[in-house]
């Protein structure tokens, strides 16, 4: 489904986020990305989406190589992923329903299906009864839950979360990694960078772990034991 | 495209319209005063047209036959005429009668008229109105008799009716290039309107685009924007005209002095031209905008 070919990442201002990094994730695997702040975690999930293009090397996905997309192409295969970004971007204007629910929009998908729709996953992130209400109205929890609502929304092939249990707490940390795991049950690729070691004990799963930008087996065992997170 | 997709792209393009309420009525109002100088251009143009056909010689139409034309089809046709409501008079001309007027008029061209072959001066018939008879009933009699059998054209034709047709064709034909430079103005205004609405409307875009909405969901409701600021415009502009006709035609009536006046409203190939120009003019300016910030995406 993704992969990376010694992906060299710099930012303008000459910041080297990723540093020759290649892995490959199959298609309905399920892993882990992990690593101190400013690894690069967020930068990898940002290639994969084609928010940012590699500096070197090449990035994959499903079977197709982001830079030689042209911008129709980028966004059907954005439509095929739920992402959940680190910063939520929830549409401000829009209430919870509309969030949830507008892309799903521009799939053509009638209202009654897409109340439908909207109604099964916010259940279960257990905001349902917020449908109404405008992103500002909620805490950052619930904000958290409803883009991961967004993300799960069209039954994505793709899943990208970026710290998406980072305001929860466990029990809802918990509630969220199921529904994560019901959708890789039916096929879904799912990728979650994460700092919370919680999780990885709790779910042994592949580990990419990043150190500095470059991918690296140190640190994963002490992280996955359950040793201080960075 | 499919047409669910049309049905969104105009919901959200009305509703930003209704959420930015103050700047669409300001943008319609400018893009309104300016189709209406171009309107109300082609109104008069055609009004003063229509007037100085109907008046080119107060009361007089002149029927004029085909070159062969006998004159006894002149004289047959004179016979019916007299019966008929509303005409006071009517004189047949002979074919050598109204070479002979000529000829007197203008005796040095007498050379020249024998040299001719063909007879250019056919019969015709002076049709004299009744004085009590309203200018719209002039204009259909006029109608009427084009439409008579072996007549190929009704006249009343003087010097300055032609200079004055020849005003209203000048008139017009500024009123279509204004429309054409309004169109330009009206570019800009929606323009205008659609970046600040783009600005405002920033971090939704922006939001849309990361998860993959495809473009036309996202620029299609500017576009629809710019088509309903321009149309409404001129379908406004439109109205001020038909205001001002109708204004016109009611002190017509009440002011007998003023029965001289053909008036008739915008006809619908003016209409067509502004509307299309706004239009036009509306999805341009909309278009360019959004192009160009796709483009910086
Ligand atoms: N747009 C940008 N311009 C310049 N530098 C950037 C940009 N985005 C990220 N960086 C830098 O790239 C490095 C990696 O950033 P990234 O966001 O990928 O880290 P991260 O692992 O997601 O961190 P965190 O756990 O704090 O979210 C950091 O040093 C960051 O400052
Ligand atoms: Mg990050």
């Amino acid at each position: 489904m993704i992969t990376f070919q010694g992906v060299t990442k710099m930012y303008e201002q000459g910041v080297v986020a990723l540093r020759n990094v290649s892995f490959h994730l199959e298609k309905g695997g399920f892993a882990f990305l992990t690593g101190p702040s400013g690894a690069g975690k967020t930068t990898v999930l940002k290639l994969i989406y084609r928010e940012e293009r590699p500096s070197e090397g090449s990035v994959e996905v499903a079977g197709r190589d982001t830079c030689r997309l042209a911008v129709s192409q980028v966004q059907r295969l954005r439509r095929r992923m739920g992402i959940v970004f680190q910063d939520g971007r929830l549409i401000d204007s829009r209430d919870v329903f509309e969030n949830v629910t507008f892309v799903l929009r521009a799939q053509g998908l009638a209202l009654r299906a897409r109340k439908e729709r909207a109604l099964n996953v916010l259940r279960q992130v257990g905001l349902s009864h917020r449908m109404r209400s405008l992103p500002r109205q909620l805490s950052g929890g619930e904000q958290q839950r409803v883009a991961i609502a967004r993300a799960v929304a069209a039954d994505p092939d793709l899943l990208l979360a970026d710290e998406p249990t980072g305001n929860l707490d466990r029990e809802m940390s918990v509630e969220i990694m199921e529904i994560f795991r019901r959708i890789h049950g039916r096929g879904t690729t799912i990728l979650i960078a994460t700092h919370d070691p919680f999780l990885l004990r709790k779910y042994r799963r592949r580990v990419l772990h990043l150190e500095d930008g470059c991918l690296t087996d140190k640190g994963v065992e002490k992280m996955a034991a359950g040793g201080d997170a960075p | 495209m499919s047409l669910r997709l049309l049905r969104m792209m105009v919901s959200d393009g009305l509703l930003a319209l209704l959420r930015g309420r103050g700047l669409t009525a300001a943008a319609l109002l400018i893009i309104t005063l300016t189709f209406s100088v171009s309107a109300l251009a082609l109104l008069a143009a055609g009004n003063l047209a229509a007037t100085v056909e109907l008046n080119g010689r107060p009361g007089v139409f002149r029927v004029y036959f085909g070159e062969e034309a006998p004159d006894s089809e002149a004289v047959e046709l004179a016979r019916r005429l007299r019966h008929r409501d509303g005409i006071a008079s009517v004189t047949v001309v002979r074919a050598g009668q109204a070479r002979d007027d000529f000829l007197a008029a203008f005796p040095e061209m007498s050379a020249g008229v024998d040299l001719l072959v063909d007879n250019p001066f056919p019969p015709h018939l002076e049709v004299t109105v009744a004085d009590a008879v309203a200018s719209a009933r002039r204009r259909e009699l006029r109608a009427a008799l084009g439409d008579e059998e072996g007549v190929v054209a009704v006249l009343g034709d003087d010097l300055w009716t032609r200079r004055l047709l020849e005003l209203a064709r000048l008139i017009r034909r500024a009123g279509l290039a204004a429309g054409l430079a309004f169109a330009l103005a009206a570019t800009l205004v929606v323009a205008g309107v659609t970046r600040l609405s783009l600005a405002t409307r920033r971090d939704e875009i922006a939001v849309m685009w990361v998860v993959g909405a495809p473009r036309a969901f996202i620029s299609g409701p500017f576009v629809v924007e710019g088509v309903v600021l321009g149309a409404g415009g001129a379908l406004l502009a439109w109205a001020a005209s038909w205001g001002v006709f109708r204004g016109a035609s009611m002190l017509a009536e009440e002011h007998p002095l003023l029965g001289f006046l053909a008036l008739a409203p915008l006809p619908a190939s003016s209409v067509l031209f502004l509307v299309s120009c706004s239009v036009v003019a509306g999805t341009a300016g909309a278009l360019l905008t959004v192009h160009q910030a796709a483009r910086a995406h």
